[in-house]
């Protein structure tokens, strides 16, 4: 698995935990993961994925629709699945005011074995580490 | 006189703020059936 994932695009290291199951992924500093990419490629490599979470800075914008949207560079961006967090965040869409959040992107459901990739990842935020 | 004073402190401010690089800095997996 931390070759499968190793060799995905703008993945700089693989920290593997076999005990605890835990494995992260830090980006290229020119490079930019891809979060549904890493899923596949963790499932190819024949283990399933409990949960996914993600550490990024960005800024809070608006969608056609007006869904909040969390933006980490000019070409990658993520739906915010609405939770408390999000609400307490919702004046600073569109001001262009950066953050850093942790979130969750996938979690397995119950009963579910394999993700689909035709599922949008939604970021769920657990917490703001830094607000400007 | 004043003005000036607070716009160049007001500059300095923002440059020593520390900047919020854009980007994923870190992707973290809970995964199952690992050996």
């Amino acid at each position: 698995m931390q070759q499968h994932l190793g060799r995905l695009d703008g993945v700089a290291k693989v920290d593997v935990n076999l005990l605890n199951g835990k494995v992260v992924l830090y980006p290229k500093t020119d490079g930019t993961i891809d979060p549904t990419k890493v899923l596949k490629a963790t499932y190819d490599s024949g283990v399933t994925v409990a949960e996914m979470t993600l550490t990024a800075s960005g800024r809070l914008t608006r969608d056609s629709q007006g869904g909040l949207v969390f933006q980490v560079a000019a070409n990658q961006s993520f739906p915010v699945k609405p939770n408390e967090a999000s609400h307490e965040l919702e004046r600073l869409a569109g001001s262009g005011a950066p953050m850093e959040l942790r979130g969750r992107l996938y979690q397995k459901p119950p009963g579910k074995k394999k993700f689909k990739t035709t599922e949008p990842l939604r970021l769920e935020i657990l917490e703001v580490l830094k607000k400007n | 006189m004043h003005a000036r004073r607070i716009g160049l402190l007001l500059l300095l401010a923002l440059s020593l703020a520390p900047a919020v690089q854009a980007g994923i800095e870190r992707v973290d997996l809970q995964v199952e059936g690992m050996t």
